[in-house]
């Protein structure tokens, strides 16, 4: 028995076995559990990127967009040559890198949480709809989601942000085009068992319409998976998003993103590697924050994933 | 199994044509007219209208798109604006490029996460599986370019071990007979033009593979796990079998069954990954090619080159989907 199998079921177990020896497993702190510290990471990351997100204006040394040519491609404070005025250097225009670092998280937390809402809307009304009706509803739907599982997705984006021109609203609407299918996959596949339920029966047979049956009954019991798949699909979402600025078909240049930073810093990043070095780690530590708090939330709701996750 | 396999081949055209028309509506959903491409922009109004019979834009939708499917069947994908040469032979031209690279990166994905998964699912829980996962963890949150980004600064520049940037040195000379550089180099015995592939190769590779190596070490790892915990395990182990023995002739075969699906998402995540690394190393390759093409609004070799990526993506699937029907026919009464 692992110490989170412990921690399931009983505070103190009282083990006896072999006969004559007498074994204590005492719940150990929430923060020594491998789950909860993974829990706590991921959750402290992910608040801090929130609240970056939302005071950058207040808290970021300069505006974003101020340039100063002169004191261009500055390094970091603690490097030689670098100063305190700029914490994190100056890209090739002389822009406060940690500014940009700032701002750039209200781009990731907007498109992140913008697109997730909506994807999430539209993937687990349409599961519903094919997990409950199944026949050719289901057919016909899943038939969609396999279409769009078969498109490689950066290559599709690529093309619809060169079309339809570079904006937020586009740039919401291309990363949806990719995330509904597995809100669609994962609580039609849960409806499909969960309308074969006795409560689904009872509430047929009190007369419950399907509207009814769907929302009341069905629609909260997949809480748990809408959950899970929501976080990790944040993640892939910022990631998605600072692929497309990175490759300069994001939101519109004058906006700073984590990727465009990324691109910009391309010609200069040697020898002055801190123009990649930040807005990349700003990257790699939200996704990881949502990620870790994601596998905390599975954890949370399935404790038997805790021994094979 | 025929059955089978007619169901599942059915099941693959069916989606190359929704995704034929899904990419058809898109671009003529796009604003703009696309005879703008076709004229300079001081033309008049009639020549507008001239090339737009031309280009048969004055048609009905419905008979474009049928004009536009016979195309494709007999091979042609139409003829890129920017370069005014056939699509089909740009992409042909720059396949063994992409080829090359994401043979080299799949090759590094699966053999590495097999590895890492099997090393540690079957010391799971140990000090060695938890520093393996730390770094998965890390590696999945990891952006694929910023990972390239880190090794063109550390690997390329601080210590310039390899070339960061094509696939060989100007100085070496190679006879083109496949267009596969490592291929070619063997084929005509040429050891320096091997050696300087390989290290052109390495960087974009590893690029290309570092996220697909930390995802798939975790999956075949709880794979592992989920399998240990079966009867047959119990029964290898009860007859005596050293762990050794259980975990490679029992348990990791099991284990692998689940991974060809993964496998198959894996290859559309290389194609679409190559698009970003190929423009990172200037690889000259299909997906930066689709770069360029996307920046020069050349639509039908952007056309082109989604088309090919997904009749390969539709055939890797099916394939997948055919080899786990018959290594499991439990698959096939789904």
């Amino acid at each position: 028995m692992t110490d989170a199998d412990a921690a399931v079921t009983t505070t103190t177990a009282v083990v006896t076995w072999p006969a004559d020896e007498v074994v204590t497993l005492h719940r150990p702190a929430w923060y020594l559990r491998p789950g909860r510290l993974r829990c706590a990471v991921g959750g402290g990351l992910v608040a801090l990127v929130l609240i970056v997100a939302v005071l950058a204006p207040l808290v970021a040394p300069a505006p974003p967009e101020a340039q100063d040519l002169v004191r261009r491609l500055t390094p970091p404070a603690w490097v030689a040559g670098g100063s305190a005025a700029n914490l994190f250097g100056t890209d090739h225009l002389g822009r406060d890198i940690l500014s940009r670092v700032l701002h750039g998280a209200r781009v990731s937390v907007l498109v992140g949480l913008t697109t997730l809402v909506i994807s999430g809307l539209i993937g687990t009304a349409l599961g519903l709809v094919a997990g409950f009706y199944g026949a050719r509803v289901d057919l016909v739907i899943m038939k969609l989601v396999e279409v769009f599982l078969t498109i490689p997705f950066v290559l599709l984006a690529l093309v619809v942000m060169a079309l339809f021109g570079q904006s937020l609203v586009i740039l919401i609407g291309v990363i949806c085009l990719n995330r509904w299918i597995h809100y669609c996959r994962v609580i039609r596949n849960e409806v499909l068992s969960l309308r074969e339920r006795d409560f689904v029966a009872g509430a047929r047979a009190l007369g419950g319409s399907h509207l009814r049956i769907v929302v009341r009954h069905i629609l909260p019991n997949t809480v748990a998976s809408l959950s899970v798949i929501s976080t990790f699909s944040l993640a892939t979402i910022i990631l998605i998003e600072a692929s497309l600025s990175f490759l300069g078909l994001g939101v519109p240049p004058s906006i700073p993103t984590w990727g465009s930073m990324l691109n910009e810093a391309r010609p200069y990043m040697n020898p002055s590697w801190w123009t990649s070095v930040f807005p990349g780690l700003a990257i790699f530590l939200t996704v990881l924050g949502v990620n870790l708090l994601g596998d905390g939330v599975r954890d949370a709701y399935d404790p038997r994933l805790r021994r094979s996750q | 199994m025929s059955t089978f396999l007619t169901t599942r081949l059915g099941a693959s055209v069916l989606n190359v044509v929704l995704i034929v028309l899904l990419i058809f509506v898109l671009l003529h959903l796009a604003p703009g007219d696309p005879a703008d491409q076709l004229v300079p922009p001081d033309a008049t109004d009639m020549q507008r209208e001239e090339a737009r019979r031309q280009w048969g834009l004055d048609r009905p939708l419905a008979v474009q798109f049928f004009a536009y499917v016979g195309n494709l069947v007999r091979g042609d994908l139409g003829r890129s604006l920017y370069f005014d040469e056939p699509v089909a032979s740009l992409i042909l031209a720059r396949a063994p490029a992409t080829l090359e690279l994401g043979g080299l990166a799949l090759l590094f994905v699966v053999s590495t996460s097999m590895l890492l998964g099997v090393v540690a699912g079957s010391r799971a829980h140990s000090l060695l599986d938890q520093a393996l996962m730390v770094v998965a963890v890390c590696g999945v949150a990891m952006p694929a370019f910023w990972f390239a980004l880190l090794l063109i600064l550390i690997v390329g520049g601080a210590f310039q071990l390899l070339p960061v940037a094509g696939r060989l040195s100007e100085s070496v000379a190679l006879t083109p007979i496949t267009g596969l550089h490592l291929l070619d180099s063997v084929l005509t015995v040429n050891a320096a033009a091997f050696w300087d592939a390989i290290q052109h190769l390495i960087l974009p590779a590893l690029a290309l593979s570092g996220p697909g190596i930390a995802f798939q070490s975790r999956l075949m790892r709880s794979n592992l796990l989920e399998v240990m915990q079966e009867d047959y395990v119990r029964t290898a182990r009860a007859k005596g079998l050293r762990e050794v023995a259980v975990i490679t002739r029992h348990a990791v075969w099991n284990a692998l069954l689940p991974m060809l699906a993964a496998w198959s998402l894996l290859f559309v995540f290389l194609l679409s990954g190559s698009v970003i690394i190929e423009t990172i190393f200037a690889w000259p390759g299909i997906g930066r090619l689709a770069v360029q093409a996307v920046g020069n609004r050349d639509y039908p070799l952007v056309q082109g080159i989604v088309l090919v990526f997904i009749v390969l993506v539709v055939l890797v699937n099916a394939a997948v989907d055919i080899l786990a029907a018959w290594i499991d026919p439990r698959v096939r009464y789904d």
